[in-house]
């Protein structure tokens, strides 16, 4: 009994030990990290990863919120000239779009933030979102343009540009 | 390795390791680019800065006093330093090292060139040291009309616990466009390599 209980152990320590090296599981991303029904449509999927960044603003919760974004996304501010990319300001990467949030956005501290009117058009693997974002009492119509690409069956944010209103 | 976590980082001894550090993206949260890293110069407040040697490999510097008073008397940093260094090739390049225990010293480079009205582009970026480690830092694309910058910063932490207490010390270098944008980043590279000896992965 003992020998055959020392016999299964080493066989198991060995097993344990000689085994490949399990690769870590890959996060899901974009719309598959949100607990969403598997019959959404399309566009309400996009809504909600939409919907999911403004509530992880608000919650700062910056990991959830960075599974949302692509990593070569990108982020531009206009500054009310869309036409005179002169004064743009753009984070680039994931490690830039994780930088806004947490040195621009987070400590503003906005108490709401939602999208609003979203008007969502899908070709292929891609989708644009152009819409309204009310954070806490500031209103920006039509300020929004998302950029979002299906991924392994997922869809994640590539861009966004803002304050595109005058 | 445990044992140097374990112990104030800032205090280990000097010796042929460099002084070590953490060093990171940014200051208000931990990013997946920290980096353990050690220095060839004490790059923290208990050490004067301005001891950073004037003749760095091909480089020879001189003292730059702030150019903004203003700004350098809201900011109160405990320590400054600008410098302005020359490569034996002619090229220069700005080195900036502030340090300080609050917050209010330390804001992001690149809101200086948005308050001017240039165009930024922010991107990390990895600086390749000799033993091959790579060192990330953000980095700052700025144009204004027919002038063209790259700066690349990064935090530096005497403890991993990044008390407010200990201070902190930000390290950015400045250059003008020379070339293309990687002819420049090589540029930069060679001077940060006068500073840090490796970048380890925290937790490796």
């Amino acid at each position: 009994m003992t020998v055959r209980f020392w016999t299964g152990l080493l066989a198991i320590a060995l097993l344990v030990g000689c085994g490949a090296p399990k690769e870590a599981p890959l996060k899901a991303a974009g719309s598959c990290s949100l607990a969403l029904p598997a019959d959404i449509t399309p566009d309400r999927e996009i809504w909600e990863v939409i919907s999911a960044e403004s509530r992880f603003v608000v919650s700062q919760e910056i990991e959830p919120l960075m599974q949302l974004w692509s990593e070569d996304a990108a982020i531009t501010d206009t500054q009310h000239t869309p036409a005179d990319p002169s004064d743009d300001q753009t984070w680039k990467g994931s490690d830039a779009v994780r930088y806004r949030y947490v040195r621009s956005v987070f400590p503003s501290a906005p108490g709401s933030a939602q999208p609003r009117e979203l008007e969502i058009e899908i070709s292929g693997d891609r989708a644009t979102a152009r819409g309204t974002t009310s954070i806490g009492g500031e209103v920006s119509p039509a300020g929004d343009a998302w950029e979002l690409a299906l991924r392994d069956g997922c869809w994640v944010l590539t861009a966004l540009t803002y304050n595109l209103e005058p | 390795m445990l044992v140097l976590v374990a112990r104030p980082l800032g205090l280990l001894p000097d010796g042929p390791a460099g002084h070590a550090y953490i060093a990171d993206l940014d200051y208000w949260q931990r990013t997946p680019r920290e980096r353990l890293v050690r220095s060839n110069y004490p790059l923290d407040l208990d050490h004067e800065l301005s001891d950073v040697p004037l003749a760095l490999g091909e480089w020879t510097g001189r003292e730059v006093p702030p150019d903004n008073v203003g700004v350098y008397m809201v900011l109160e940093p405990e320590q400054f330093v600008q410098r302005l260094y020359y490569h034996s090739d002619g090229r220069y390049l700005w080195l900036t090292l502030i340090g300080g225990r609050s917050s209010r010293t330390f804001h992001p480079p690149e809101s200086c060139y948005e308050s001017y009205g240039w165009q930024t582009q922010i991107a990390s970026h990895p600086m390749e040291l000799a033993n091959g480690d790579q060192l990330y830092g953000m980095l700052v694309d700025a144009n204004k009309a027919d002038e063209h910058q790259l700066s690349y910063y990064l935090y530096l932490f005497p403890r991993q616990g990044r008390s407010p207490g200990d201070g902190m010390v930000i390290f950015r270098v400045t250059t003008p466009l020379y070339g293309t944008t990687e002819e420049t980043l090589a540029l930069q590279q060679d001077f940060v390599r006068e500073f840090f000896i490796s970048a380890e992965e925290r937790g490796s």
